[in-house]
């Protein structure tokens, strides 16, 4: 009977899996499916495949290990991602039957595949999703050398009577190559009934091996190993040695103590202690502590106080630490009571201890250490009252700003910052008491709590000789006032003969009036400063510019003109002050007007700072940028400009910041700005850019640089790969159709204009913004009626256009023609009008958006032209067909005077210079 | 009379070559003053050699399975130094105080917990661990043989915190301040100032190639699974393998994690629920992901986006009654003038050898560097197995699924064991 059933199963695997060559197309075509989309990227999409797969059973799995070729003999991460994918999958909750049948289908893969490292996968997908049924498939395993170790960490995961079986048998019959990996497996599984075998393998010469059956004892063991685990901690001198002896030991005393075996243990431990004690193995007297405290309680009192009494500070700590767990109040007192008579160092160990228990029964005993001689001590006890929180607290602290050394004001103090409650009332009231120090520090927290109602006390302060005392009132003020001060604190400012107070008193009316409309601050200023005598109006200054108002901006300014002397500072200094960009301009006027001015550096700085963090955009920065750039006078000076420049996160940047990798003084900055960009910018792919990441790897030089030049090359591998340089030649077609080069390839020799920006290479004419801020490009010759084809790339929101017909003088769209080449799918141009779209007449005929090619690839365009019918076609598709003469009978579109829209002839000529494009393949027809 | 010790060394010093006198040597209970500690390192590639220089103490010791990170590592330091291959001789050098950790995250366990065994303090490298499992055991060595340890990330107590532009301890003190309202919800993103460092990902496919002589591979891998060498397992990029790190989330995670752990307040808990928006996740290499989201008991949420996932305007911080924008640009009116009625968070513990010296916690210690790095580890699994999960905080469990349980330890190669 048994034998039938066996070959009706054989019969049946064979049927199901071998022969049915339906069900096995099917089953291709999943699995083709499957893996065609790994890696899933969204869980909808991850769901749906691996229940596909599931419906595959073990044919699908079969066909996929099949797949996976051994290490070095091909790729198998598409499988890999399946098949875990598929294991994750079943092993969710709720899956239960699909993932019994997905374990079945891996332990009977097993049977087939031959190679190591699928094995070990297979095996490791069990450790998932294996129970009781794949247990004896696994066994096997448990014999063979190179795979003992993921089938018995499998098997312990499974972690029920059934595996605890099998590794006990296999225990008592593996060959020693296997019992590393049975032994830990045992260890995990507790498995008790392995300690007589365990027991009789010690001994060995392998030092591993003892190691991990120390271990496994510890784990599995009873009494009976507890003599034989203390002989090994014994011999490993109660410490950490590489056998695990001592630890092993004390995990077996902790084992028995969770077993009942309360009266062997503590004697034991006792043992253990006094051995530990007298070999001065600290941690081990902590750890033989830990267990005779668990078992006796608060009955352990007397070995806590023995322990208060040590000298060494970990013993007592722990001591505390470990009757946290069963401190009552009688205790507590027991522990408090030592306050009065232990050394210092023990009293600030109980005073630490009580502050982490939070013990409010304390609280008197622990104000009394606070104004202690001791620092440590008094720290001990400040930092324990702040964790205990009580409010009769906070005169006992503030006492500490009594005291002339400068460390306990500085405790007191910051113990005061983070005290809850209302500590500014014991400040004022006691303030005459302290001392210099405190005096100050309690003025600091009257400034920090912002305490309003108190500041009679610090203007009191104001009128000491004490000039420390009088400073600290004054930087006090500033976060104390309120609008009801604005008067006072402008008459002091005029009258006051303390040059010391005289910015703290200004920024005090700046926050005075700092919640006030923008109006209202103006007009109480200006009245201020309209009424003061002119020699103290220039106190004001700084005050005016707290207010963001364009009249203010340039009252400051014309009075900067105009002063000379402490005047003129001030109002210098009001301008560096001002917080709307709009003071950036003026700052940087004064630095053209005159480099040797002395105000050069600050207002360079100030003005390059303020660009750089405005919301201005990251083109129009750039050109305020290159111009700093071009007055800057120092090293310092160009690397500021530089960082604002990697703020702006354009491709611009990151282009600009390239003209300066080969600079020595700015070659790290210049590196880190294009570093920072081009990671950021997954779109910025050219092959500048990648020229430019090339060479920044070769030269980062800094802590983190291996870091960044991983990040970088991880970058590099992931662009894609553009096509390099083209021959330029004309088609045999296009010769014989009476097409010319208009570009070689090579050189500029057929063109006139801006040669700065607009450079030959790699067979194409790129554009390289701000070298020198203007001119277009032209074409030597004039052309009337033509066909102009040509080939363009572009870069994010890149803007240029084609010149028709028009003079080598003059804004192309107007005194000639212009035929927009503009990316106008970015974001920043998505409130173009029509007729500034890509392939428009500018301004005149609109064009068809949408048909550019995604950025960064080519696209092909050809411009007719004949009288006044225009015709542009974009990547084969017509754009713009129109009469520019119909077109402008009724005016302009863009209401402009267009006085070169009919000129006979013109140059043609690309027109633009602020953002990097490309042409190439540039060719020309003339017609009739 | 009292010895000054500054003077003695100073005199010493002077005369020969400065010989360092271990804590072991001054004698039972003896606290060595803190330019007295000494420190060894275990793993001096890039990481470790940062740790040279760290402050308080003075490297006596260096460990590394790689020959020649050893040798180049040795000629940092002025003064020598023991130099060991297999750490636990290194632990086991008894002029070493202190234990740095700088290897790739699986050993961080095992290392930690050999060290506290030996009774040394330890300074241990981020992420704290490479499992849940791994995180408890460390958090119970620790305890059981009174150990004081720090995690080597910093922002919850000094320097400016990324994008905020501030130290976190203002953020903490209008969080504490309850003017947001509660639940908060934290958005770490590059739209709120961080970088997820989607470069450490690792390869699907590697070729086996020829262990180099000076690297023991097998020494190297410990207690991860044996897989075939491939020079992208063991450098830097190791980071992009779940068997060693977790990719961007493992280097960045608890720098940007833990802080907000701080700011909200949850150091003794964990999130109830872990959603994942990602790609499916490769068995062996860590991919990219665009959101992963906690959520706490109490409804508060840190949520992680990466690289150009989310939208650009989005808060820092968000609650019911006000929101914190990058560059710490609050929207509720007058914020500093309300928030100056409340105190400041109260002071850490931020110098190692203080706490070394005290007996108390570090800032960030075991017990709260264990909860962020267990969301770390929680996000992982989460991406690993593609699916919402729900945690119990305090069984440390996955509630009602087994297979997440079974990530909770990763099994360890012999003969490593914790």
């Amino acid at each position: 009977m048994k034998r039938r059933i066996s070959i009706t199963l054989i019969i049946s695997i064979v049927l199901a899996f071998v022969l049915s060559g339906q069900t096995q197309r099917l089953t291709k075509t999943t699995i083709a499916d499957v893996l065609s989309q790994m890696p899933t990227h969204r869980s909808t999409d991850f769901n749906k495949l691996m229940g596909d797969l599931v419906s595959t059973g073990d044919e699908g799995v079969f066909m996929l290990l099949n797949l996976m070729n051994a290490p070095g003999q091909g790729d198998n991460s598409k499988v890999e991602f399946a098949l875990s994918g598929l294991s994750n999958y079943v092993s969710a909750p709720g899956k239960e039957s699909q993932r019994e049948n997905t374990s079945k289908a891996y332990c009977k893969a097993l049977e087939i595949i031959t190679e190591r490292e699928t094995k070990a996968f297979v095996i490791r997908q069990l450790q998932i999703i294996g129970r009781d049924e794949c247990l004896n498939p696994l066994k096997k395993y448990l014999f063979e050398e190179t795979l003992c170790d993921p089938a018995a960490a499998t098997i312990s995961s499974i972690s029920t009577p059934q595996s605890k079986q099998i590794l006990l048998e296999v225990l008592n019959s593996a060959n020693s190559k296997c019992l590393k990996a049975i032994i830990p497996a045992i260890a995990k599984l507790q498995i008790i009934e392995a300690e007589p075998k365990l027991l009789s393998l010690l001994g060995g010469n392998d030092i591993n091996i003892e190691k991990e059956l120390l271990y496994a004892l510890s784990r599995c063991g009873s009494d009976l190993s507890l003599n034989i685990l203390f002989k090994a901690a014994e011999k490993d001198e109660f410490t950490m040695n590489m056998s695990g002896g001592n630890e092993a030991y004390i995990a077996l005393l902790h084992r028995l103590l969770l077993l009942g075996e309360q009266k062997k243990v503590e004697k034991a431990t006792y043992k253990l202690l006094n051995k530990a004690t007298n070999l001065n193995k600290i941690q081990t007297r902590i750890a033989a502590l830990d267990i005779l405290l668990t078992i006796k309680k608060k009955g352990g009192l007397n070995l806590v106080l023995t322990a208060l009494k040590d000298p060494n500070p970990e013993y007592r700590n722990a001591a505390l630490h470990f009757s946290s767990d069963f401190v009552n109040r009688d205790i507590y007192e027991k522990i408090i009571s030592q306050l009065s008579h232990a050394d210092e160092n023990t009293k600030i160990d109980i005073v630490n201890w009580l502050g982490v228990q939070k013990e409010k029964m304390a609280v008197i005993q622990i104000q009394n250490l606070l104004n202690s001689q001791n620092l440590n001590l008094s720290k001990a006890a400040a930092l324990a009252l702040l964790k205990i929180g009580d409010e009769n607290s906070i005169p006992v602290i503030t006492k500490l700003l009594s005291s002339t050394k400068s460390e306990f004001v500085a405790l007191g103090k910051r113990t005061l910052l983070s005290f809850k409650g209302d500590i500014s009332t014991e400040l004022v009231k006691s303030i005459l008491n302290f001392s210099e120090a405190g005096q100050i520090a309690a003025m600091e927290l009257l400034a920090a709590r912002k305490s309003h109602q108190n500041l009679n006390t610090v203007l009191e302060q104001l009128n000491t000789t004490n000039i420390v005392i009088r400073t600290a009132a004054y930087n006090a003020l500033p976060a104390m006032i309120s609008l009801e001060n604005f008067d006072m604190l402008c008459n002091m400012l005029e009258n006051s003969n303390d040059s010391i107070g005289t910015v703290k008193l200004q920024q005090a009316i700046i926050n005075a009036i700092a919640n006030q409309s923008v109006e209202d601050m103006q007009s109480r200023i200006l009245s201020k400063f309209n009424s003061a005598d002119t020699t103290k109006k220039y106190l004001y200054y700084v005050v005016l510019a707290s207010v963001n108002s364009q009249n203010v901006l340039n009252l400051i300014v014309d009075e900067f003109n105009k002063t000379n002397g402490i005047a003129k500072d001030a109002a210098f200094n009001a301008l560096t002050m001002y917080k709307d960009i709009a003071v950036a301009e003026k700052l940087f006027t004064i630095c053209k007007n005159d480099a040797s001015t002395v105000y050069f550096d600050k207002a360079f700085t100030t003005s390059v700072k303020m660009v750089g963090s405005s919301n201005m955009k990251g083109e129009t920065k750039m050109i305020f940028l290159g111009k700093a750039m071009d007055i800057a006078k120092t090293k310092e000076q160009k690397i500021e400009v530089l960082k604002q420049v990697e703020k702006t996160n354009t491709f611009l940047a990151l282009i600009y910041a390239g003209k300066f990798i080969e600079d020595l003084d700015l070659q790290q900055t210049s590196a880190n700005t294009i570093m920072n960009i081009a990671l950021k910018n997954k779109s910025y792919t050219s092959s500048e850019v990648k020229k430019l990441l090339n060479r920044v790897i070769e030269v980062l030089n800094n802590p983190d640089a291996d870091y960044q030049r991983q990040a970088i090359k991880l970058h590099l591998s992931g662009m894609p790969i553009i096509q390099e340089v083209v021959e330029t030649k004309l088609s045999d077609t296009e010769r014989k159709e009476g097409y010319e080069l208009l570009f070689d390839g090579k050189n500029l020799d057929e063109w006139l204009g801006n040669k700065q920006d607009y450079i030959a290479e790699n067979g194409c004419i790129s554009v390289y913004p701000s070298q020198s801020f203007g001119g277009n490009l032209y074409t030597k010759k004039e052309y009337e009626n033509f066909i102009f084809r040509f080939e363009f790339q572009l870069t994010p929101a890149a803007n240029n256009g084609v010149g028709i017909r028009t003079p080598l003088e003059g804004d192309a769209a107007y005194v000639g023609m212009e035929i927009q080449v503009l990316d106008d799918d970015a974001p920043v141009y998505k409130d173009l009008n029509a007729y500034q779209y890509h392939g428009s007449v500018y301004g005149v005929i609109p064009s068809k958006r949408g048909f550019l090619k995604p950025l960064g690839e080519w696209n092909f365009e050809e411009i007719y032209a004949h009288g006044n019918h225009i015709k542009v076609m974009l990547n084969g598709i017509v754009i713009l067909d129109g009469d520019v003469k119909e077109a402008a009978k009724n005016g302009t579109m863009d209401h402009n005077p267009h006085p070169g829209l009919f000129n006979k002839k013109g140059h043609l000529g690309f027109l633009g210079h602020g953002s990097p494009v490309k042409f190439r393949n540039i060719r020309i027809k003339e017609i009739d | 009379m009292t010895i000054d010790r500054r003077k003695f060394i100073k005199t010493v010093g002077a005369i020969g070559a400065l010989t360092l006198v271990p804590r072991h040597v001054l004698g039972r209970g003896y606290v060595a003053p803190s330019d007295q500690l000494t420190k060894g390192i275990i793993g001096v590639g890039g990481m470790g050699c940062n740790h040279i220089p760290y402050d308080g103490t003075r490297v006596v010791a260096m460990c590394d399975v790689n020959k020649k990170n050893l040798a180049s590592a040795q000629k940092l330091v002025k003064d020598k130094v023991s130099a060991y291959h297999d750490f636990r001789d290194l632990i086991l050098d008894k002029n070493v105080d202190v234990v740095h950790i700088a290897t790739p995250p699986h050993w961080h366990g095992v290392m930690a917990i050999e060290a506290a065994k030996a009774g040394k303090d330890i300074w241990c490298e981020k992420p704290m661990t490479r499992t849940i499992g791994e995180g408890k055991r460390v958090m119970e060595a620790m305890n059981q043989y009174g150990r004081m340890f720090r995690l080597n990330t910093w922002f919850r107590f000094k320097d400016t915190f990324y994008g905020l532009g501030t130290p976190v301890s203002p953020l903490k003190k209008l969080v504490q301040s309850g003017m947001l309202g509660w639940p908060l919800k934290v958005v770490i993103s590059k739209h709120t100032g961080f970088n997820w460092k989607f470069y450490w990902v690792g390869k699907e496919y590697l070729e086996p190639q020829l262990i180099p002589a000076e690297l023991d591979y097998d020494m190297w891998l410990g207690p991860a699974p044996y897989k075939p060498y491939n020079s992208h397992r063991t450098q830097q990029t190791f980071r992009g393998y779940w068997d060693y790190d977790a990719g961007g989330l493992g280097d960045m995670g608890q720098h940007f994690i833990d802080p907000v752990q701080y700011i909200l307040g949850k150091d003794d808990t964990s999130p109830v629920k872990i959603e994942v928006d990602a790609p499916q996740q490769h068995p062996e290499a860590c991919g990219v992901w665009n959101s992963i989201t906690f959520t706490y008991d109490d409804g508060c949420q840190i949520i992680l986006w990466g690289e150009d996932f989310g939208v650009s305007d989005t808060p820092y911080i968000e609650g019911p009654k006000g929101k914190v924008y990058s560059n710490f640009i609050c929207d509720i009116p007058d914020w500093q003038r309300k928030l100056a009625d409340y105190p400041e968070p109260e002071p850490q513990i931020t110098s190692f050898t203080e706490s070394i010296k005290t007996r108390q916690k570090f800032a960030l210690n075991e017990i709260n560097g264990f909860r962020s790095c267990t969301i770390v580890n929680l996000g992982s699994i989460a991406l690993r197995l593609n699916r919402t999960l729900h945690f119990d905080p305090n069984k440390l469990e996955f509630i009602n699924d087994v297979a997440a349980n079974l990530l909770l330890n990763q099994p360890m190669r012999q003969p490593w064991n914790i």
